[in-house]
C-alpha cells in the first residue's frame, strides 16, 4: 500500500516531490513548502490515496540546519487504512508555510500549536494565535536554543506590562471576530466564560460562549491550561525517563499511553517484543480503557446531576485499580511497560483476581445503564444533542468513540491491527446518530468488549520471557546486576546514557481510549530523543466542540464536553 | 605514500606507522587498553586484534606496521569472537566494584564490555582478594584487584618520568602492579598515573569519591599555574570545578600536565572570594556598589593624572588576567599617560619538562601587550622605590603577585604614601587590607580569551564557570574605567578585543579566535618546545 | 482474528413518539432505577444494623486496605543490621530519577565496604514515585516501600535526609523479595 501512495505522489508531483522514505515501513514524502497545498489537496483527493484525516501537524528543529525547521504533517485515510507523513521545510529566516486548513479544517488548532511552540507562521491560516501559552509569553519554547530553565517576566498586576491584563480586557482577548454579534430582538449578545475552574469543565479547560438569552451563539473553546511541557521535557532526559510522563498524558488509562510510546521507541530500534509480553501489554491496555470508560460515563453522569451513577462508575474502577495497582505498582500512575518488555510479570494470583474483579464491574456496568440509559431525563439530554456528521468529525481528525458513534468503522485495533490483537474476538460497537446518546452506548458496549479481550487473553497468554533479551535495549535481571559482572556493567552503562536507537523517525498510532494515540520520535543516535511528539486525541477532539454546541442550549456543553472525555493532560500534554 | 584498506575505506598513511593509531585518526576506533599515543607499545593487553588478509592469524594492531596494499578488517565474526574472549577474560578477575569506583562512566572496560563483551556472565563472585585502597603516594591510591595489567602506569613511570615507581611484580596469574616499600608514587606527575589507567585501579585522592562523572560538563581551557600554559579541560558541574585534566596539544603538554597545576583550582570556589567592591571609608573597608567603587577609582587616577602628567601613578600589571583583559587595561593606561608600569610574577622552580618558572599563566602575553616601563617610566622594584620617597600618588595594583614577591616590610615603606592603593585580586590579602579600594577579579575558569605562554603561543581560553551576577569581570572593570576617564562607551567582547590587538600589536597581527583555535597559535619568533624524552 | 462491528442499541425510539409512550416508558425507566438503589440502601441498611457493612467504602484512616507487593509508595534507604546504610552512593538512582530529585554527596569510609553517602536527599514534593531508583540501583540499597502518608506543613518538611529515609532491612523483606523475583528474566 505505502508503495503505492509514494509512487502515485511521485508521478503526480515529479519535480515538487524532493525525496520519499520508507524507514521502518513508514511512508514519508518531503515536499517543496510552495507546493504543499497542490499536494495535500491531491491527497485528500485523489480515489487511491484518500487522505481524509489529519492527525497531526508538528515541527522539528534542526538547528544548524538551513533551512531550520521541518514541519511534518501525518495523514491517514478512513477507507484504505493507510499512512503517509507530509514534509516541509522552512528556513529560519522566514519560516512560512501555507496552512492546510482549506483542506482539512482540523489543521487548525495544529497549526496554531506549531506557530506557539516553534514560532512557524502560516499562511492563509485564519485565526493564528497562540493556543497553549498565554499572548505575553516571550520566545518559542520547543526550539532548540529555548533553554528548559529560562524564566518568563511576570504579567499581571504589578508587572512591567502595567495594567492587569483583567483591566485592559474584560471579556476574553483574542477572539476571533463573532459569526453573529445581534441576538434576538437585536439585543446584544453576552459573553461569559465557562472555566477554567467550572465543576463541569474537569481537565481545565475554558470555554467562552456568547449567549443569546440561553442559545449559544459563538464560542470558542481554549485549552492549554495545563500544558506542562512534555515534549520538552522529554528531549531533555534518556527515552526510559519519558516513560513516567507518558503516564500523564491520558492519566486516566496510563498504560495505554506507556504502550504507544514504547512501541514507538521499539519500532524506532527495530525489534519485537516477545508474545507473553504482547499479551501482558494487551491485558494491562484494556484494563485501562475500561477505567477511562468509567470516568466519562460516571462524569457524564455526575454533570448531569446523576450523582449514584458516578459513584457505582467509581467503585467499578476501584476494583480495575486494584488490578492495575497489583499488576503494575500504581494506579494512576503505572508506569508500567518498558522499551523491549514490561517492568515485571504478572504477580501469582493475578488472572484469579481478575475473575473475581471484572464481572463485579461489569455487574455494576449494568446498574450505571440500569439508572441511565432509559431514563427519560437523561434521554432528553442526550439524544440528539451534540451532533456532527460523519464527515465533518473526520475533517476534524477526530477519532475513537466519537467518531464510531458517527457510524465509522475506525477502530486501530481491527483496521492495522498491533500486539496480538489480530488473535482476539471482539466487536466494535458503532453508532448511528453521532449524538451524545450513541457516544454513551458506545463506550458502554467497549467496556464488554474490553472485559472479552481481557478473559481471551488470560487464556491464550503464552509461557516464555517477558522482555527482549537484546541487552543493548532492556536492562539486565537484576538479580544478575548483584552478582555478575558484565551485568553490572550493563546496568551502568544502560542507566548512565540510556538506549542509543539507530538515527532516524518513526510513527506509531495505537488505539487508546479516546482515539488515535501516536507518538512520533526522532532519534539522532544518542540516548536522548531529538523529538518526542506525542499525538494525543483529545486535543483534536476537542477542536469541533465548538461547532457540536453552536446554536444550542448552554446546558448541552455539559454532556458534549463530558462525552468528548477530554482528559486535561492529553489534550494540553 | 602507501595505501591500505580498513573495512573498505581506503586509507593512505606514512611507511612504517602502526596499524592502530592509522586507523584511530581516520575515525575507525579499535577498542584497546595498552596502547597510548605517547608511551612505548607494549602489546600485553590483545584487545586491538584484528584480521588482516593474508595473515593465518588475527594480529594486534598497535604492533603491526603498515604495508602498501594491506586489507584489514575490524568486524568480522573472528574479531568479534576475539574481543568477546578477551573482556570476558579481563572481567573474570575483576571486582564487582563499579558503584563504588570513581572511574564508573569514563571506564574503558565499562565501555568496551557494553559494545563488544558477551553481555552474559559465565562466572560470579565472589572475586580474588588482593589490596585494596592502598595508600602508594601522597596523591594516589591503588586498588590492585582493579588493574588489567596494561602496563600503562608503568610505561608512564619509566618512560615520561623517567622516575619508575610502579611495576608489575610476579607472573602470570599471580601478576600484582605495586610499588616499592620504600618509594612511593610522589613525582611530580604523579596524578597522570590515573589519567592513563584504563580502569579503576590508579585513583586520584583529590577527586576520590567526589562526585559522578556523568554529571560534569567539560570544558576547555588553559592551566593558569605557570607559564608553560598546558592545555586542559575543566570539568565543572553546578558551576564549581572538580577537577582539572590535561588536553592533547603535541605543541605544548603532550597529554600531560603537572600534579600542582591540576589540583590548582580549589581557590575557584572557594569562599574567600571576593565578590563585591571594597570602598574604605572612616578607616574601614566598606562593602559598596560597583558604580560608587568605579566613579571613585577613575576620580582618582583622572585626577592625579591631571596634576602630575601621569607621573604620579604606577600599575602593576597581573599576569594572571587574559591578553584582552590586559589590552584594555594598557589601553587606559596610556589614556592616562602612565609611564610607569610593570607586570609582577611570582618566579619558582622549574624542570626540565613541564614546569616553569614564572608561576603565572600570561606573564609573556601581559608584556605583549604593553603593560611595562613607558620611555622614561619606572618598573618594578624601582616603583616601590619611587611609592617609598612619595613620588607615587596613586597604586594601581593587579593579582596577589606583587605583596607575594616583595618583602613585607618593603612594602609597608612603599604603601606608606600612597593616597589611593586600588587593588584588583581574588581574595583578600595583606595588600587588599592596606587598600583604598578593592576591586574582585575573576578567575581563568570564568573568563573567555587568551593567554600567551612563555614559547609564545597564544591559546584560548573558554568559561567555564558563571560568575555570581551582577559581578563584573576584569575586562568589564577596565573598560568602565576607560569609559569613564574618556566619557566614552564601555565595550568589552574579548573576540572584538582579539581584533584590536591584531591591529595594535605587530607580533600579533591577523589573530582571531578562529585562528588561534583549539589549540593555539604560535607567534612569529617564539620558540616551540619540543618535550624531551618523550615518545611519539 | 474475528472482529466484527455491531451498532449499538438505542433505547426503543417509539417511546418517545407519543406523550402516552413517553409518559409510560420513562415511569417504568425510574421505576427501575429507584428499585436498583433501593436495593441497594436496604442492603446496606441491614448491614449496618447487623454491624457487619457491605458499603464498599473504607473508613480510612480507621480502616486500612493492605497494598499489593507491587505497590509502589514513598522511596526509602535500606538500613543494614549494623545500622548503616546499604547505599554506597554510586549515583545511579540520582541519574535515572526522571525529575531530579535526588542529591547524593558521595564521602569516603574507613569501614570494608569504602564508599557511602554523607548526604542522601529527596525532595519528595518532586517525587513522583515511579521507581526507576529502585529499578536502577545495583546494590538494593533504595526500595519503594508502602509508605503514602508523608505530607508536611511546610515545604522544607518534603525534603527528606538520609536518617529519615532509613527502614530497616528487617522490615522490608517483602519488598526486596518482589524486586528479585520481578526484576528477573
Amino acid at each position: 500500500m505505502s508503495q503505492d501512495t509514494l509512487e502515485r505522489l511521485r508521478e503526480r508531483f515529479p519535480t515538487d516531490v524532493i525525496a520519499v522514505d520508507r524507514y521502518r515501513g513508514d511512508a514519508s514524502a518531503t515536499v517543496r513548502p510552495e507546493s504543499l497545498l497542490d499536494v495535500a489537496r491531491f491527497a485528500k483527493d485523489d480515489p487511491a490515496l484518500r487522505f481524509d484525516m489529519l492527525l497531526d501537524v508538528t515541527a522539528v528543529d534542526y538547528i544548524g540546519q538551513e533551512p531550520r525547521f521541518e514541519v511534518v504533517h501525518h495523514l491517514y485515510s478512513t477507507t484504505h487504512h493507510h499512512r503517509l507523513r507530509l514534509k516541509a521545510r522552512v528556513p529560519e529566516k522566514d519560516p512560512t508555510l501555507p496552512s492546510v486548513t482549506p483542506v482539512w479544517v482540523g489543521a487548525n488548532w495544529l497549526e496554531r500549536e506549531t506557530y506557539d511552540m516553534y514560532g512557524i507562521r502560516f499562511s492563509g491560516h485564519p485565526d493564528l494565535r497562540r493556543i497553549y501559552l498565554y499572548d505575553e509569553f516571550e520566545g518559542h519554547p520547543l526550539r532548540k536554543d529555548y533553554p528548559k530553565e529560562k524564566r518568563q517576566p511576570l504579567i499581571g498586576p504589578g508587572s512591567r506590562h502595567g495594567a492587569s491584563v483583567v483591566d485592559e480586557h474584560p471579556y476574553a482577548v483574542d477572539l476571533p471576530p463573532p459569526v453573529h454579534d445581534k441576538g434576538m430582538l437585536g439585543s446584544e449578545l453576552m459573553r461569559i466564560q465557562l472555566g477554567p475552574s467550572h465543576p463541569a469543565t474537569h481537565g481545565t479547560v475554558r470555554i467562552v460562549v456568547d449567549l443569546d438569552g440561553e442559545t449559544i451563539v459563538n464560542a470558542d473553546v481554549q485549552v492549554g491550561y495545563l500544558h506542562r511541557g512534555f515534549e520538552k521535557e522529554c528531549e531533555s532526559g534518556f527515552y526510559y525517563q519519558a516513560i513516567p510522563y507518558t503516564d500523564r498524558l491520558n492519566y486516566c488509562s496510563a498504560i495505554l499511553c506507556n504502550v504507544g510510546y514504547c512501541m514507538a521507541v521499539e519500532k524506532l530500534f527495530g525489534i519485537e517484543t516477545p508474545p507473553r509480553c504482547q499479551f501482558l501489554r494487551v491485558i494491562a491496555g484494556e484494563l485501562a480503557r475500561i477505567a477511562d470508560h468509567f470516568v466519562c460515563l460516571g462524569a457524564t453522569a455526575l454533570e448531569l446531576s446523576a450523582f449514584t451513577p458516578f459513584l457505582y462508575g467509581l467503585q467499578a474502577r476501584e476494583l480495575v485499580w486494584d488490578l492495575v495497582d497489583a499488576l503494575c505498582g500504581g494506579r494512576v500512575t503505572s508506569n508500567y511497560i518498558r522499551i523491549g518488555g514490561v517492568s515485571a510479570d504478572m504477580p501469582g494470583g493475578f488472572a484469579d483476581l481478575v475473575r473475581q474483579n471484572i464481572p463485579k464491574t461489569l455487574h455494576l456496568l449494568g446498574e450505571m445503564e440500569g439508572l441511565l440509559t432509559e431514563n427519560p431525563i437523561f434521554r432528553a439530554r442526550m439524544e440528539g444533542v451534540g451532533r456532527l456528521p460523519a464527515e465533518e468529525l473526520i475533517a476534524y481528525g477526530v477519532c475513537g468513540p466519537l467518531l464510531r458513534a458517527a457510524g465509522v468503522d475506525l477502530d486501530l485495533r481491527r483496521a492495522q491491527p498491533y500486539l496480538v490483537y489480530d488473535q482476539l474476538d471482539f466487536d466494535v460497537p458503532l453508532g448511528s446518530h453521532g449524538d451524545n446518546m450513541d457516544r454513551y452506548l458506545v463506550r458502554v458496549e467497549e467496556i464488554r468488549q474490553s472485559a472479552r479481550i481481557i478473559e481471551q487473553c488470560l487464556r491464550m497468554i503464552p509461557d516464555g520471557p517477558v522482555d527482549t533479551d537484546d541487552p543493548t535495549i532492556r536492562w539486565p535481571a537484576k538479580s544478575r546486576v548483584y552478582t555478575r559482572m558484565e551485568e553490572l556493567i550493563d546496568q551502568f552503562k544502560q542507566v548512565t546514557e540510556g538506549p542509543k536507537p539507530p538515527p532516524g523517525e518513526v510513527y506509531v498510532g495505537t488505539e487508546s481510549a479516546n482515539g488515535e494515540i501516536g507518538f512520533f520520535l526522532v532519534s539522532d543516535g544518542t540516548g536522548k530523543p531529538y523529538k518526542c511528539r506525542a499525538r494525543t486525541p483529545s486535543f483534536s477532539n476537542m477542536q469541533p466542540l465548538a461547532r457540536m454546541i453552536q446554536g444550542r442550549l448552554l446546558a448541552d456543553m455539559v454532556p458534549t464536553f463530558d462525552l468528548i472525555n477530554m482528559i486535561g493532560g492529553e489534550c494540553d500534554r | 605514500m602507501p595505501t591500505i584498506t580498513i573495512d573498505g575505506q581506503a586509507i593512505e598513511a606514512p611507511a612504517g606507522a602502526m596499524l592502530l593509531p592509522v586507523a584511530l585518526e581516520n575515525g575507525i576506533h579499535i577498542p584497546h587498553y595498552c596502547w597510548h599515543p605517547k608511551l612505548s607499545i607494549d602489546g600485553s593487553c590483545r584487545m586491538c586484534q584484528v584480521e588482516v588478509e593474508g595473515g593465518p592469524k588475527l594480529v594486534i594492531a598497535c604492533n603491526t606496521p603498515i604495508r602498501d596494499g594491506m586489507v584489514v578488517r575490524t568486524k568480522t565474526p573472528a574479531v568479534e569472537n576475539t574481543r568477546r574472549g578477551v573482556m570476558e577474560l579481563l572481567l573474570v578477575n575483576h571486582p564487582l566494584d563499579c558503584p563504588i569506583c570513581d572511574k564508573a562512566g569514563e571506564c574503558l572496560l565499562q565501555d568496551y564490555s557494553f559494545a563488544f563483551g558477551s553481555r552474559r556472565a559465565r562466572t560470579r563472585e565472589p572475586r580474588r582478594k588482593l589490596e585494596k585502597r592502598k595508600d602508594i603516594g601522597p596523591r594516589m591510591i591503588l586498588d590492585q584487584e582493579r588493574c588489567i595489567l596494561c602496563r600503562r602506569c608503568v610505561r608512564f613511570c619509566r618512560e615520561i618520568t623517567k622516575t619508575n615507581e610502579l611495576g608489575v611484580f610476579n607472573m602470570g596469574d599471580h601478576s600484582v602492579l605495586d610499588i616499592l616499600d620504600d618509594k612511593p608514587l610522589a613525582n611530580d606527575y604523579s596524578i597522570n598515573t590515573a589519567d592513563v589507567c584504563p580502569v579503576g585501579a590508579l585513583e586520584s585522592k583529590d577527586f576520590h569519591h567526589k562526585l559522578r562523572v556523568w554529571f560534569l560538563k567539560k570544558t576547555e581551557s588553559i592551566c593558569p599555574s605557570c607559564s608553560n600554559g598546558c592545555n586542559i579541560t575543566v570539568h565543572h558541574y553546578r558551576d564549581r570545578i572538580w577537577r582539572m585534566m590535561p588536553r592533547r596539544n603535541d605543541a605544548v603538554n603532550d597529554t600531560w600536565m603537572c600534579d600542582h597545576g591540576r589540583l590548582n583550582y580549589k581557590h575557584v570556589n572557594s569562599a574567600e572570594r571576593l565578590r563585591q567592591p571594597l570602598l574604605r571609608r572612616n578607616g574601614q573597608l566598606e562593602a559598596c556598589e560597583w558604580d560608587e567603587a568605579l566613579t571613585a577609582v577613575a576620580a582618582a587616577l583622572r585626577r592625579v593624572a591631571r596634576e602630575t602628567e601621569g607621573r604620579g601613578i604606577a600599575a602593576v600589571a597581573s599576569p594572571h588576567l587574559t591578553n584582552e583583559e590586559n589590552f584594555r587595561f594598557a589601553q587606559l593606561l596610556l589614556t592616562l599617560g602612565v609611564r610607569n608600569v610593570d607586570v609582577a610574577v611570582v618566579i619558582g622552580s622549574s624542570d626540565n619538562f613541564l614546569i616553569k618558572a614564572e608561576k603565572a599563566a600570561n606573564a609573556r602575553g601581559a608584556r605583549d601587550m604593553g603593560l611595562q616601563p613607558a620611555s622614561g617610566g619606572l618598573g618594578l622594584p624601582t616603583i616601590l622605590e619611587a611609592a617609598a620617597k612619595g613620588e607615587i600618588r596613586v597604586l594601581y595594583v593587579c593579582g596577589p603577585d606583587l605583596w607575594q614577591t616583595t618583602d613585607r616590610q618593603q612594602l609597608e615603606q612603599a604603601l606608606a604614601s600612597i593616597e589611593c592603593l586600588i587593588v584588583q585580586d581574588i581574595a583578600r590579602s595583606p595588600l587588599t587590607e592596606r587598600a583604598h579600594v578593592v576591586l574582585p577579579s575573576l578567575t581563568f575558569a570564568e573568563k573567555s580569551g587568551t593567554f600567551t605562554n612563555v614559547a609564545g603561543r597564544v591559546q584560548r581560553l573558554h568559561r567555564a564557570i558563571a560568575p555570581p551576577e551582577g559581578q563584573l569581570g576584569d575586562g568589564e572593570i577596565f573598560s568602565r574605567l576607560l569609559a569613564l576617564v574618556t566619557e566614552g562607551i564601555p565595550a568589552f567582547e574579548p573576540a572584538a578585543v582579539l581584533e584590536e590587538i591584531a591591529a595594535a600589536v605587530p607580533a600579533y597581527a591577523g589573530l582571531t579566535f578562529d585562528r588561534v583555535g583549539a589549540l593555539g597559535w604560535q607567534l612569529p619568533g617564539g620558540t616551540t618546545q619540543p618535550l624531551p624524552g618523550a615518545t611519539a | 482474528m474475528a472482529t466484527r462491528t455491531v451498532a449499538v442499541a438505542r433505547p426503543r425510539a417509539a417511546s418517545q413518539r407519543t406523550t402516552l409512550g413517553m409518559w409510560l416508558f420513562g415511569a417504568r425507566a425510574i421505576l427501575k432505577g429507584m428499585a436498583l438503589t433501593h436495593r441497594h440502601f436496604l442492603r446496606n441498611l441491614w448491614g449496618f444494623i447487623r454491624r457487619k457493612p457491605t458499603v464498599f467504602t473504607v473508613q480510612y484512616p480507621e480502616q486500612r486496605l493492605p497494598f499489593p507487593n507491587a505497590f509502589r509508595g514513598m522511596p526509602v534507604l535500606v538500613q543494614m543490621d549494623n545500622g548503616k546504610e546499604r547505599c554506597v552512593a554510586c549515583g545511579l538512582c540520582e541519574w535515572a530519577c526522571p525529575t531530579d530529585c535526588i542529591t547524593i554527596y558521595p564521602a569516603e569510609t574507613a569501614d570494608e565496604i569504602e564508599r557511602h553517602p554523607e548526604v542522601f536527599d529527596i525532595n519528595m514534593s518532586r517525587c513522583m514515585f515511579c521507581g526507576l531508583c529502585e529499578e536502577a540501583c545495583p546494590e538494593e540499597a533504595i526500595v519503594m516501600s508502602h509508605n503514602v502518608e508523608i505530607s508536611a506543613f511546610s515545604r522544607r518538611g518534603t525534603l527528606w535526609h538520609k536518617d529519615d529515609l532509613l527502614v530497616p532491612v528487617s522490615k522490608l523483606a517483602p519488598r526486596l523479595e518482589h524486586i528479585r523475583g520481578s526484576y528477573d528474566r
